[in-house]
């Protein structure tokens, strides 16, 4: 490293307005600028990614195995978890749909989860710096993608409102749709709570 | 106070002096690469110009419905907090509350939001909570899902049409043409930026103000 770390000089850079501020003794102090508060390092961002992370495993089983919508036609009932759905579009030859619902359903979470796994796993290990650059982009990649994981909720969410044509057609959302969005919204604040200055912290020391 | 001039990376937390760049471009981080901020080309009357666009077509999206099914007469349609409210009334509050919020509440937040603070910074008018808007604005990003929602309202219009007709109305063209054009707003500023213009701007306060402002900073 050749510049500098803020840290080393004892200032710290305001996460949300980019303000420098002199901390003392780690303390967190007022961003002068905004009013938020100023960490030198997020608190307890490892401990609070890995609760996160760990909860949205357990909610991503019910997420799978429960059914995410029921879809009643002519009055037969069938139900459909997240695979059923993607089974679903593949059945119906419809490749462009089965291949948008299993990257933003399937693929997406589980990248995400995988990903911030290693990154927690690896984080306090030493590495030369050009593993630092992959997983930083790793970090950047995870915490862009995540809210895409939302298109199925979405969909679901939306046949619900259109197709309520009682015995012709009906469709009722499903406690795997609740859990679903509960993984998706817990693997983005775990994502938010990981601090990224930490992948370089390791060169340090 | 020279520590005004220094950035550190919010990745790697490289203490760097605030790179100037061109119009247009991109300063990165000289340790890492990342982006630090972008200087957008031209001033702001172009944010501010698609952003009005984008909050009219918003409230329009709003007040039409987006698609219609028909199924042999019988026609049914759905605006946008209808998907969220759906949900809601469905017996799945939770997700109807964190659907209403992505769709409805989080992206007329931002769009509103950000309007205002350029406003106040195009007219260098101090508008009251300028400050805490922004930074809501900055903590709300992540949550915006308007354009997420406008991929699924596709995805959910090719499932049915198989079993229904389907028409597109109004209300979903304007939520793409407010989206398109807040995406297009959001490319000519930056959130940096924005907050040392509004510094710049309560930098030389009045008597009044300078009493408050020492009450904030300490
Ligand atoms: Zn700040
Ligand atoms: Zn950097």
């Amino acid at each position: 490293m050749s510049l500098p770390r803020a840290r080393e000089l004892g200032v710290a850079s305001c996460s949300v307005c980019l303000q420098v501020a002199r901390v003392h003794d780690h303390q967190p102090v007022c961003c002068p600028r905004c009013g938020s508060r100023i960490h030198v390092r997020y608190p307890h961002s490892l401990s609070r990614t890995w609760a996160l992370l760990v909860a949205s495993m357990i909610l991503y089983v019910p997420a799978n195995l429960y059914p995410v919508m029921t879809n009643t036609y002519l009055g037969a009932d069938s139900s459909s978890t997240i695979l059923g759905g993607v089974a679903l579009f593949l059945n119906e030859g419809d490749w462009l749909l089965a291949g948008i619902i299993f990257t933003a359903s399937i693929l997406v979470p589980l990248a995400k989860m995988m990903s911030l796994l290693y990154l927690l796993i690896n984080v306090r290990r030493t590495f030369p710096s050009y593993r630092a650059h992959q997983h930083a982009r790793l970090y950047r990649i995870t915490e862009l993608v995540g809210r895409w994981s939302m298109v199925d909720v979405f969909v679901i969410g939306i046949l619900t409102a259109l197709v309520q044509m009682g015995a012709i057609s009906s469709v009722e959302p499903g406690i795997g749709a609740q859990a679903f969005a509960a993984v998706v919204v817990l693997t983005m604040l775990a994502a938010i709570s990981f601090d990224p200055r930490l992948i370089w912290d390791r060169d340090m020391s | 106070m020279n520590e005004q001039k220094l950035m550190a990376c919010q990745e790697c937390d490289a203490l760097q002096r605030i790179p100037h760049v061109d119009p247009g471009r991109k300063a990165l981080c000289r340790e890492c690469g990342s982006l630090l901020y972008r200087n957008p080309r031209g001033g702001m009357e172009r944010p501010l110009a698609l952003m009005s666009g984008a909050f009219l077509f918003y409230l329009l999206a709003n007040l039409f419905p987006l698609v219609t099914l028909d199924i042999g007469g019988a026609s049914r349609d759905t605006s946008l907090a209808g998907t969220g409210w759906a949900l809601y009334q469905h017996d799945m509050k939770l997700l109807g509350i964190l659907v209403l919020a992505t769709t409805v509440m989080v992206p007329g937040t931002l769009i509103g939001g950000t309007l205002y603070v350029l406003t106040g910074l195009y007219w260098k008018k101090q508008l009251p909570g300028m400050r805490n808007v922004l930074l809501l604005l900055s903590h709300m990003h992540p949550w915006e899902m308007a354009d997420v929602f406008v991929i699924s309202v596709l995805v959910a219009l090719v499932k049915m049409s198989g079993m229904a007709e389907v028409i597109v109305d109004v209300g979903l063209y304007a939520l793409l043409a407010a989206i398109v054009l807040g995406i297009a707003a959001r490319g000519g500023m930056d959130m940096f930026l924005m907050w040392e213009l509004l510094e710049r701007m309560q930098g030389k306060p009045r008597i009044a103000d300078s009493a408050i402002d020492a009450g904030e900073a300490g």
